[in-house]
């Protein structure tokens, strides 16, 4: 899922870097501040953990990379905040020695891997399983912490595809080439999605379940948590606000720079259509209500966002009753 | 895999064995802005001339130096390019033939930037580059355990892969009828093997990381982490301030040359 | 003068298996123990307490009267008090050594101490030269072979000039030669002032450096 260098015009690497920097601000705050000094040794070494598990990647035509983070793990075994920095560190190592994932990127790529994988996933397993991390693993601790790294992994990797899908639609040359990323998101996003939805989604799953049973069982010390570094009602707003606005604010984002777009736009005449113009907003498709006629988009988007949020955590909600339901009956 | 694994963190050893040798004069602040500008202004480019100029430049570098660490340079460049040409071809049957050039030359710039700078900076002056911008602590504590965990880690994995599978034997093939219920059982022992061998590495480093939470303490270690030598300024960094000038002209003058 | 005394220490793990029983011990510097005892005898739990990050469930430990106590450890300056003075080599290097270079393993506790920079330089260099560590400075430790990483590790704790010196099995992993120049610093190390005390299966060691032998057995106890 790494972003590679150039398939992000730098712009779009500003604004990730901005989006994601508040989220590292945060973390390093309430790491310092919450984390027993204890855990800091292992968080250098949940990031190793992470980098390896980077390594086994697959390249994606029409997309980056898949591959497991093992951003959920962290976040379940260490908090979501350490996971941030653990991953962060993970993916610097990677960017500045291996020339994995771009420089100016690295922004966007902790955005997608170190700020939304760990905090979904994290959300969602708590949601699940509200006790998990309190002694040994239940199977609906299991069962939490596999639906949480799944929908973990998918969260982040359809960011990456937005990301990159939208650049044709903002950058292109005067010829209508595209600068950048020259898929739009009718090719990035099933091109990242199918991956991950499958088989990367899958071994996340199974390298942070297996991973947390077998820590639970053998080392409950290791997860021995300490006084919940509890996220005040603010910052959940916080948090929520911004994976809700960065999408915004990269369409937005079009306006802001739109300078370039629309000279190049009104110079290529009529002979080319951006594909990415044609096809972007197929996004349209995944939630019909969405276009309500005469309905300024910005609030059309929220409100889809919201309705698509509270969809899911109704999901969530009801696949906790039902595991709940089964793992009380099974006792 | 483990091999990628290996080869990687060979090279992190590499570079770091090749450091004690020769002793870096500019400011690792300076290497590390200068490449970030150089990508950056690729990036940035709306024509092929800045990026070429760069490539150039990189090139002549590389072409200067042993033939043993040109492969070492050469081979973060190449595959990263092939790989962009390999993920962007279909974009040259969907009516932008011209992309796959332009990023393909983009990538081979910053890649064969990145690339110079790791074969002449080693990884701890990289690294500690982030110390001297004034990074949280914890984050450069964390940065620089990841890079031990992993060396660990990697030296660890092989030492246990390499007991799984002295201890996995060879069922015997000759009997024709058994032979796939045989088989069936050792794959299924060496994927059990397999799950053990990532929980185990995890819990051992667990442990490793325990121990050296306890280490730190007994250096009076509180939970800041206070660092290092500053660096003396020198006239090579003033040449670099120019070179970075330079680059930056550069860039300014070729993009006023094809709109 | 430095004394430590422990007077009925007892310790138990965490899943109730005895480790230490009625332990009764006073140790003064100027002297060299050497403590010895089969393997799970309860060596490592001792050490653990008297480097204070294991605290006995009963007895007591003082050094030089003050009680040594969770509590006690809790404040930020008795910690910082504690840990300069009491020295501990770990048995495994790799855990110790966790920094990105020789010489900063060395000055990071003596950053921790909150030495002025002079200080801190001038302590380095000697450390550096007196362990033979000066053309390996610029290295990361982890990539050190066994008997250099085993010398850092003793550079760093030195540095912080401790009063008690406690080391686990400082000669394992280590080559006749490497065995050699470990015991022969060690020996160079004992000062009137200094208090060391080292656990060792090496009989040698025992036998050229100890100025007297602590026994453990099987029961958790000291053999006298």
């Amino acid at each position: 899922m790494h972003i590679p260098e150039n398939y992000l015009s730098p712009q779009t690497c500003a604004v990730m870097t901005g989006a994601v920097a508040p989220a590292w601000g945060i973390s390093i705050y309430k790491v310092s501040k919450e984390l027993p000094k204890e855990k800091i040794a292992m968080m250098g070494v949940a990031a190793s953990f992470s980098f390896l598990g980077m390594m086994f990647n697959v390249p994606l035509p029409g997309g980056t990379t898949g591959h497991a983070v093992g951003g959920t793990l962290i976040a379940l075994l260490l908090g979501p905040y350490a996971a941030c920095i653990s991953v962060s560190v993970a993916l610097l190592l990677q960017a500045l020695l291996f020339g994995d994932g771009g420089i100016l990127a690295f922004g966007a790529n902790c955005f997608n891997m170190a700020f939304v994988l760990p905090f979904v996933g994290y959300a969602v397993a708590h949601l699940i399983s509200p006790s998990i991390g309190q002694g040994k693993a239940t199977r609906r601790d299991l069962t939490a912490a596999a639906i949480g790294s799944y929908v973990g992994i998918n969260a982040a990797a359809l960011c990456a595809a937005i990301e990159f899908g939208i650049q044709p639609l903002l950058f292109h040359d005067a010829a209508g080439n595209a600068l950048y990323c020259p898929y739009g998101l009718s090719v990035s996003i099933p091109a990242m999605m199918i991956g991950h939805l499958t088989i990367f989604g899958l071994a996340e799953m199974v390298f942070t379940t297996a991973i947390y049973s077998f820590v639970s069982s053998t080392s409950p010390a290791l997860m021995a948590r300490q006084p919940e570094t509890k996220t005040s009602l603010p910052l959940k707003i916080f948090l929520g606000a911004m994976i809700l606005a960065t999408p915004l604010g990269l369409l937005a984002e079009g306006t802001a720079w739109g300078e370039w777009g629309a000279e190049e736009i009104a110079s290529t005449g009529a002979g080319y259509t951006p594909s990415g113009l044609a096809n972007g907003w197929s996004l349209n498709a995944m939630l019909p209500d969405y276009s309500i006629a005469g309905m300024p988009d910005s609030i059309a988007y929220i409100l889809s966002a919201v309705i698509g949020a509270a969809l899911l955590i109704i999901i969530f909600k009801l696949i906790s009753l039902a595991v709940g339901k089964a793992s009380a009956s099974a006792a | 895999m483990t091999e990628q694994i290996m080869k990687g963190i060979a090279r992190l050893l590499d570079s770091d064995t090749a450091s004690s040798a020769q002793k870096t004069q500019l400011h690792p602040v300076l290497r590390l802005l200068g490449v970030f500008a150089c990508i950056l202004f690729c990036a940035l480019s709306r024509n092929s001339i800045f990026v070429i100029g760069v490539i150039a430049v990189s090139l002549v570098r590389i072409a200067m130096l042993p033939p043993r660490r040109m492969a070492g340079v050469l081979r973060p460049v190449l595959v990263p390019v092939l790989l962009t040409c390999l993920v962007l071809l279909p974009s040259v049957f969907m009516g932008h033939p011209r992309t796959m050039l332009t990023v393909a030359l983009k990538v081979f710039a910053s890649a064969s930037t990145l690339a110079l700078l790791n074969e002449s900076v080693p990884w701890k002056d990289i690294t500690g580059a982030f110390a001297a911008l004034r990074m949280p602590d914890i984050f450069i504590l964390t940065l620089d355990m990841t890079v031990r965990s992993i060396v660990l880690l990697g030296r660890l994995c092989r030492s246990m892969g390499e007991a799984v599978s002295l201890r996995s034997f060879k069922g015997p093939d000759t009997a024709r009828d058994g032979r796939s219920l045989v088989r069936r059982e050792r794959d299924r022992t060496r994927r059990d093997a397999a799950g053990g061998l990532l929980g185990t590495v995890f819990i051992r480093s667990g442990m490793l990381a325990e121990r050296t939470s306890e280490a730190m303490t007994c250096r009076c270690f509180d939970g800041t982490y206070r660092l290092y030598k500053k660096h003396k300024w020198n006239i090579w960094d003033a040449a670099y301030v120019l070179v970075l000038m330079v680059l930056a002209a550069a860039f300014f003058y070729t993009q006023s040359l094809i709109i | 003068m430095t004394t430590i005394e422990l007077h009925n220490i007892s310790y138990h793990y965490p899943d109730g298996q005895p480790a230490l029983q009625d332990i009764d011990l006073t140790l003064r510097s100027g002297n060299c123990y050497v403590l010895t005892g089969p393997n799970g005898c309860g060596k490592s739990s001792l050490f653990r307490i008297l480097t204070g990050l294991s605290f006995p469930q009963s007895g007591t430990y003082t050094l030089d009267g003050v009680p040594i106590t969770e509590k006690y450890l809790r404040d930020r300056a008795n910690a910082d008090a504690f840990h300069r003075r009491v020295g501990y080599l770990f048995q495994d290097t790799d855990a110790q050594l966790f920094t990105r270079s020789v010489e900063d393993e060395i000055s990071f506790g003596l950053y921790q101490m909150g030495l002025p920079q002079e200080e801190i330089n001038a302590r380095t260099e000697q450390y550096l030269d007196r362990l033979s560590l000066s053309d390996l400075r610029a290295r990361a430790p982890f990539n050190l072979s066994g008997g250099e990483k085993k010398r850092c590790a003793l550079a760093a704790v030195l540095a912080m000039e401790p009063s008690v010196l406690i080391m686990d099995e400082p000669l394992s992993g280590l080559d006749e030669e490497g065995q050699d120049w470990i015991t022969r610093t060690i020996r160079a190390l004992k000062t009137p002032e200094r208090l060391i005390l080292i656990a060792t299966h090496s009989g040698d060691l025992a036998a050229s450096l100890a100025d007297h032998t602590i026994v453990m057995d099987k029961t958790h106890r000291i053999q006298i």
